[in-house]
């Protein structure tokens, strides 16, 4: 009985292991019957012979790639957002006269030149051949027609278009004839060209428009890019398919769907179980685990998003000192902080313009706290009994507005910064506030901030919008600095066109702002992709997820 | 009939509340008009702002302004989204059905296991099933939901792969948010039942039907578990309400396209017609089913007197 148990246990196992074992792959044959001319003797013969062939297998279909982003896509109409998940698709569905490559620089997409005929004026000469989904033809005209929306957009206050529309300050656009352009602003806006590789100066068909409602716009997403739209489903998911009556003709990835997810942990885990193929905002801590796991790898990048810290003006006085604000940044262990918080994926940095165009000559404060005590002693404000500095009786005590959760590790990075300051004598207090909290406080001019305050700056991509946070009386100024060295320079660069001479202009004022120093630079953000080994793709430093390159190994 | 006047009169007053209070939530966190504009504001001048403050009314009274939001929500009006540039009352609509899949699944789980589970418990009082169950409410009832819905998606979505992990679709991506939206009812449920029925066994008239020689299970189901099924009829149709109402970190957690995270999601980006349309929907439906618990309890248990 014994031994017939054990025989059953046996042929079970060896069945399980049969089964789980991989298959033979299936050879598939045809019969084919060929015909054969021959001579035999003199005479003509047709021989016929039964032959077998091996047929080549169709390729499986491709899976889908799957992005999973951090928030839904709200709309497909690039006019009605401003959302970064929703930017990723539409540079895959829409066209702009220009675009950012991915060493962000610009380069030609629609226009295949451009030049600035006056002051006020920018011609753009478009190449022919491209159309849209549903067949209209990308020209002037349609971009014209689609300028001016946005346009409309901002007089009649709809749309999602005010900063994008303000910054351009376009009077009008208008066909010159069927592929030249022309812009005609209110100012002069020498980096025109750049705010044309924006997304809501996309090419959109105005036929489609004149028959359709903005609503079912947003929902069919028609544009003029490598992919289509082929399935919308608000709230879950945008699936975007290769059009193969592309121009350029159409790119590798057949299928892309974008999906959301709110949590860190669900993203991690679909890519995981092989459900994603990239991810976006993965945490710094969770990237070794990421990494051990087979199949995927994170895939961070030095991304274009400046963290710094902010001194408002017109708060506590010994922050109109540049003595004081130098010892803020001698005090401050940047270095440290990268290597404690970020387990050194952050990069210090003391510039405020991104690159390329950044000062190359800027060094960030070195971490010296003997430097920072001297500095402070300098401007008066002695060691107290109690270890906090002070002056004619008022103490160097800071409060701090910290955002939480909206940066990578935002109310860490304020804590350890409060603590560096503890040790030369400056006592600050870390106010931690949810983000719809602290974002109130920007408002106005930071006229809700405290005395300092943790804030990240987007890449403005020109070195001129980058210096917006230190231009006095603008409205990115939310620290309130002024300097009237500076402003001198920033009221040359109003009428300064030629681009180098801008960028010279631009980083003598980011020497002279790091000089008094304006802010407390950090460092510019790492942002943390990871993606599935089958994908042969690059993230950005733009913050964009884009596939056009990508392909499967 | 005069009972019914006055739990729906309560019910109007509720929401009434409600609504006074999301409408005033616009005014506590900044500046309407320079909310409404974001990043664009930065760029107006302060006559730019005042002139779209005008266009868009926030330089009215505030009185005026809340009149003006009564008389278009009474009627589903709440204003587009800033975000969505669609009619607020519309995206929550989207939305509810997804929520009230969750809330309605996990429910039924909850009632479904978690009642047998209590009478398991009370019937066995003192053995090692009653010390098992006990525990495992213990358990429903501390666990977080958060770390249950990271373990189950670990377990199932990732290791053995049996389910998804995230999104809406078959039935196959309602089971782990449901089941981590259903623990802590589950366990509530179980213990009411368990106390509840344990309290009725104790009674004279279940003494007196052991006494007539009738089966342990006409005794259990045909009298005990009756009496005894009332006060958890009212918890079970409260728990609807908060299911609704609290699903925002089981959607959060299953990306479950629901209005618990889409309101957080508006509140994160002060969207807020968005933020009054969700708050008042979900004040609505949650007084809509209290206000049918109550009457289907005093319709059931005519010794109920709200006086």
């Amino acid at each position: 009985m014994k031994r017939l148990s054990l025989l059953l246990v046996l042929v079970t196992i060896l069945s399980v292991v049969a089964a789980c074992a991989p298959a033979e792959p299936e050879v598939i044959t045809e019969t084919e019957i060929v015909e054969q001319t021959v001579v035999v003797e003199g005479e003509t013969v047709v021989q016929t012979e039964v032959v077998e062939k091996v047929v080549t297998p169709t390729p499986e279909p491709q899976d889908p790639v799957v992005v999973l982003q951090g928030a839904e896509i709200i709309s497909m109409d690039p006019y009605f957002t401003q959302s970064l998940p929703d930017d990723s698709v539409q540079k895959h569905v829409f066209q702009m006269l220009t675009r950012f490559n991915k060493d962000v620089e610009l380069e030609p997409y629609v226009a295949e030149s451009w030049e600035m005929v006056d002051e006020l004026t920018w011609e753009f000469k478009l190449k022919e051949g491209y159309t849209f989904h549903n067949g209209e033809v990308v020209d002037a005209h349609a971009f014209a027609f689609s300028l001016n929306r946005g346009n409309e957009l901002l007089e009649a206050g709809e749309g999602d278009v005010t900063y994008q529309y303000t910054l351009m300050n376009m009077d009008y656009a208008e066909a010159v004839d069927d592929y030249t352009l022309r812009v005609v602003t209110n100012e002069p806006n020498p980096i025109m060209p750049i705010h044309m590789a924006h997304t809501q100066t996309a090419a959109v068909p105005p036929g489609y428009l004149s028959e359709h409602t903005q609503q079912e716009f947003q929902q069919a997403g028609i544009g003029s890019g490598p992919y289509k739209v082929v399935e919308n489903v608000p709230d879950e998911r945008v699936v975007i398919e290769a059009w193969e009556d592309y121009k350029d003709g159409p790119p590798a990835i057949k299928t892309i769907i974008w999906r959301a997810a709110p949590e860190a942990a669900t993203r991690i885990n679909e890519l995981k179980a092989g459900n994603a193929d990239i991810i976006a905002n993965v945490p710094p801590d969770l990237a070794l685990s990421v990494d051990k796991a087979s199949g995927v790898h994170m895939a961070p990048v030095d991304g274009l998003r400046r963290m710094f810290i902010g001194m408002h003006q017109e708060r506590h006085p010994a922050l109109q000192q540049t003595e004081v604000r130098q010892a803020i940044n001698y005090a401050f262990d940047c270095e440290g902080m990268m290597q404690s918080l970020l387990a050194g994926a952050g990069q210090c940095s003391g510039n405020l313009i991104n690159r390329p165009f950044s000062n190359p000559e800027i060094e960030p404060y070195p971490y010296d706290p003997e430097r920072a005590a001297e500095l402070l002693d300098e401007a008066g404000w002695v060691m107290g009994a109690d270890g906090i500095r002070e002056k004619d009786g008022e103490k160097l005590s800071l409060e701090m507005d910290c955002p939480n959760g909206r940066y990578i590790k935002d109310s860490e990075m304020c804590q350890v910064f409060g603590s560096d300051l503890e040790e030369v004598g400056i006592d600050v207090n870390v106010n931690i506030l949810d983000w719809s909290v602290f974002i109130g406080k920007a408002l106005n001019r930071g006229e809700g901030f405290a005395d300092l305050h943790l804030i990240g700056s987007g890449p403005g991509f020109s070195p001129r919008s980058d210096l917006g946070y230190i231009e006095a009386e603008t409205g990115s100024n939310r620290s309130r600095y002024a300097n009237d060295e500076i402003t001198a320079i920033f009221d040359q660069l109003k009428t300064t066109y030629e681009m180098d001479k801008r960028v010279e202009l631009t980083q003598e004022i980011e020497m002279l702002a790091h000089e008094d120093a304006a802010v407390v630079q950090i460092y510019f953000q790492v942002d943390f992709y990871a993606a599935s080994d089958r994908l042969d793709w690059e993230p950005r430093p733009d913050e964009r997820i884009l596939l056009l390159d990508a392909s499967l190994r | 009939m005069a009972y019914l006047v006055r739990r729906v009169l309560q019910t109007v007053i509720v929401v009434f509340g409600v609504s006074v209070f999301a409408f005033g939530l616009m005014f506590l966190t900044g500046d309407p008009a320079e909310v409404r504009l974001g990043a664009g504001a930065d760029l107006m001048t302060a006559d730019e702002i005042q002139e779209y403050r005008e266009k868009m009314g926030y330089d009215r009274p505030w009185y005026v302004q809340y009149l003006d939001f009564l008389g278009g929500a009474v009627q589903g009006d709440f204003g587009d989204s800033i975000r969505y540039h669609e009619p607020a009352f519309e995206v929550v609509r989207r939305r509810f059905p997804a929520t009230a899949q969750l809330a309605v699944v996990s429910l039924l789980i909850s009632v479904a296991l978690g009642v047998p589970i209590g009478v398991i418990s009370a019937t066995h009082p003192n053995t090692w099933l009653d010390y098992l169950t006990t525990f495992i409410a213990l358990v429903g009832q501390s666990v977080p939901s958060f770390w249950l819905g990271i373990m189950l998606m670990l377990i199932f979505g990732v290791w053995l792969r049996w389910l998804p992990i995230s999104g809406r679709g078959g039935w196959q991506n309602l089971l782990m948010p449901s089941f981590t939206l259903a623990a802590f009812s589950l366990a509530r449920n179980m213990r009411l039942t368990r106390s509840s029925l344990l309290e009725v066994i104790q009674q004279d008239y279940v003494r007196t039907a052991r006494a007539k020689g009738l089966s342990e299970y006409r005794v259990l189901f045909g009298h005990a578990l009756r009496n005894a099924m009332l006060p958890i009829v009212t918890m079970i149709g409260l728990q609807l309400g908060f299911l609704m109402a609290g699903s925002v970190i089981t959607e959060s957690i299953f990306a479950w396209p629901g209005v618990g995270r889409l309101i957080i999601e508006a509140i994160y980006n002060k969207d807020f017609p968005l933020i009054q349309a969700g708050v008042t929907m979900l004040a609505i439906a949650f007084t809509m089913v209290n206000l049918i618990v109550d009457l289907l309890y005093a319709y059931i248990d005519p010794r109920v007197r709200y006086d």
